[in-house]
């Protein structure tokens, strides 16, 4: 029997999908950037579509967290500390969250692959996630790197921004058999909303939405291993003057219960260009500084 | 509460003067059986340990190794410009430099109350970062790079106290060469590291060591990268152990295993150690051999536990990393394996000797503190310790008691 929690999450989640998103083609990132004044980290504001998106996506984040809780998945993680065995990943392809560990989790099953230029980690995530979408076997990609530069404008600007590699995920992703319905990928400026300090908790609900609730990975732009920095990505072993990095995060283990046990698991593809290629896991508060020491942003 | 003696550091005075690239140290004696340093004089007694700890005012508690320990620390003045540390026994250490994205030079500190950070070495490029430090005693061993994202790393290795640095070995150039930093080990008089190189048939994997006092690389192991990498080397006397990666067709995955090889017999075979296909870091001294292994499916630089080897028996067993889950980056010294923990509110080590974890200390979550990337080396712990409240790192180290000794002998 399915436990009543994961039906009442199911359930909501189909509700929550249908009403957090406006067609792509209305809400949809701008597909070329204006020139507009940078923020922190380089990056053009968000425009007041592009924000009402990520509006709506924290909004339904939020209700999917809290329809789990309500049905008393909150409590799990509190009452047990340590995983009663290994995670339970769907190597089949079809994601799932894990109810018989005592630590709830979830995982997608994303294969990594390397950064085919040094400025290309923001392709080789859109092709990890690309390559999930269109459920492609492990060898094979569904879309080029250079492709999806093209779509994200890496090469005009020798970098990836977090609109621009929205808008190619949404063109690399789109009609694929896993894209959800009514979804639509979207940038989102961080931000402290329990006033907690920090914005590890938000980063672990906003993980277990995308992958446990509408089942796709999320991008996450972070400095992986910056000079004087308490923190880095367990990929990124040596300090780097990194102008900034994209890693594909799918999956997730506990629910926030503060920084000691949450973790984000990743998929990173700088082998060659300062770091390494595969799948890691580190724990959110580390994943949610190191965002923090960008560009705060999210795509999801 | 851990003692804590902070060295002063008149660094402002130093930095950028051509005058003051030279070592300085004080030369120790040349046999490394009597290398070994003592520990600086304690100036309070060592605390009582307690079976029941209790949080001190400052709220860390004490935990059974850290009440034989005292703990000194190098000024927050300087440690904010600090990029990397390691320990190798007779030094904490650290590269740094005034530039604003680049740490070029290295500077050491000989612990004790007294000591000051001293520049060993000025890096005439100064767009470049030392990114990894290590060795054995005042052997020393460290990586420089641009950090301009060129491609290039140079190997340098300053035998002993006083002598200029050699470069060791350096990146070929050519996009098609991996540019991983080389990972390397030192025991006196011997260094091994592993790095990429050109090779006819593609680029290669090479295991290589050299030895005083002429420190000529021999390639001991080589490997077409296509087909493998050799990484993560440590060496005990003639004894070296190390890991091989070996990627499947598609390299979609790998088997990683651990290595053992003796350098004095010519042409000997390594001996495979673990039977798992996840052995990495291995790590060797006088007590024996550990590494760690990931969970199956992950990198092998990702958090993992650690494994013990049995040389009787041929057999690995997990050992006990004290509050920790995962470990990472494990290091070794005479004694005691130190590692980078998954939780920073702890701080523990392995006794290889008495064969369990020795907890030194543990914050309260709520304080914000903690302990950030460990590593030992002979017989000096050292780590980056952060105060929660947003001020610079400070990096703080300790001596461990000595083979045999589970109390610091008195001066």
């Amino acid at each position: 029997m399915v436990p009543r929690r994961i039906v009442v999450a199911m359930t909501s989640i189909a509700l929550l999908l249908t009403a957090m998103v406006t067609p792509a083609a209305a809400a949809g990132p701008a597909r070329t950037p204006p020139p507009m004044e940078r923020v922190s980290g380089g990056e053009r504001p968000l425009t007041p579509q592009e924000r009402a998106l990520s509006d709506r996506k924290v909004a339904a984040a939020e209700a999917y967290v809290a329809s789990v809780r309500a049905a008393g998945g909150g409590l799990s993680t509190l009452a047990c500390v340590t995983p009663n065995g290994a995670p339970d990943v769907d190597t089949a392809g079809d994601p799932t969250t894990t109810s018989t560990c005592y630590v709830p989790s979830g995982f997608l099953p994303v294969q990594a692959r390397n950064q085919l230029k040094s400025t290309y980690c923001g392709p080789a995530v859109g092709q990890i996630i690309a390559n999930y979408a269109w459920a492609m076997k492990s060898n094979t990609n569904k879309y080029s790197q250079d492709t999806i530069a093209t779509w994200m404008l890496t090469n005009q600007y020798g970098l990836t921004n977090a609109p621009e590699l929205a808008a190619g995920l949404q063109k690399a992703t789109v009609s694929s058999p896993r894209f959800p319905a009514n979804f639509a990928w979207g940038a989102l400026d961080m931000r402290d909303r329990s006033g907690n300090g920090n914005i590890g908790d938000e980063l672990q609900d906003y993980v277990r939405a995308a992958v446990s609730g509408w089942k796709m990975p999320l991008a996450i732009p972070v400095k992986p291993h910056n000079k004087y920095s308490d923190f880095n990505l367990s990929s990124w072993p040596n300090p780097v003057a990194s102008p900034g990095h994209w890693i594909t995060a799918y999956g997730w283990y506990s629910y926030w219960t503060g920084p000691t046990l949450p973790r984000i698991y990743y998929a990173d593809s700088s082998k060659n260009y300062g770091g390494g290629t595969g799948t890691y896991w580190d724990r959110t508060s580390t994943i949610a500084n190191l965002i923090a020491e960008h560009t705060k942003r999210i795509v999801w | 509460m851990i003692g804590i003696r902070r060295t002063s550091a008149l660094v402002v005075c130093v930095i950028g003067v051509a005058a003051c690239t030279a070592a300085t140290p004080t030369r120790l004696v040349s046999e490394r059986a009597s290398r070994a340093p003592t520990a600086p004089a304690p100036t309070a007694p060592a605390p009582t340990a307690t079976a029941s700890p209790a949080p001190s005012p400052t709220g860390e508690f004490v935990l059974d190794l850290g009440n034989e320990l005292t703990v000194w620390t190098i000024t927050p003045e300087f440690t904010a410009t600090v990029l990397e540390h390691a320990s190798i026994g007779a030094y904490v250490l650290l590269s740094a430099g005034p530039e604003e994205d680049a740490a070029p030079d290295l500077w050491a500190v000989t612990p004790g109350p007294s000591s000051e950070p001293e520049l060993l070495w000025r890096n005439e490029q100064r767009d470049r970062s030392l990114v990894k430090l290590g060795g054995d005693l005042d052997t020393i061993l460290f990586v420089d790079m641009p950090v301009t994202g060129e491609v290039g790393w140079n190997l340098w290795l300053i035998p002993e106290d006083g002598a200029d640095a050699i470069l060791l070995d350096r990146h070929p150039g050519g996009a098609d060469v991996p540019s991983l930093v080389p990972s390397f080990t030192a025991y006196q008089p011997r260094v091994a590291w592993t790095a990429f190189d050109a090779g006819p048939d593609g680029p290669v994997s090479q295991l290589l060591t050299a030895t005083a006092p002429d420190w000529e690389p021999q390639v001991v192991v080589e490997r077409l990268a296509s087909e493998a990498e050799l990484w993560f080397p440590s060496v005990y006397g003639n004894r070296l152990v190390y890991s091989e990666v070996r990627y499947s067709a598609d390299r979609t995955s790998d088997e990683r295993h651990a290595y053992l090889i003796d350098l004095a017999v010519p042409g000997a075979e390594p001996l495979r150690l673990d039977a798992s296909g996840l052995a990495t870091m291995p790590l060797i001294n006088q007590f024996g051999i550990i590494w760690k292994e990931a969970d199956p499916g992950f990198n092998m630089l990702n958090w993992g536990v650690l494994f013990r080897y049995d040389p009787d028996s041929g057999q690995a067993e997990r050992i006990g990393t004290g509050g920790q889950e995962y470990v990472n980056y494990p290091s070794i010294g005479e004694r005691f394996a130190a590692w980078w923990g998954e939780d920073p509110l702890q701080l523990e080590v392995y006794d290889l000797e008495l064969g369990r974890a020795r907890e030194i200390v543990r914050y309260p979550a709520s304080s914000g503190r903690g302990v950030v990337r460990p590593h030992v080396g002979s017989g000096l712990l050292v780590w980056r310790y952060h105060d929660g409240e947003g001020s610079a790192p400070e990096i703080r180290y300790a001596y461990l008691p000595v083979p045999g000794s589970n109390r610091l002998d008195p001066p």
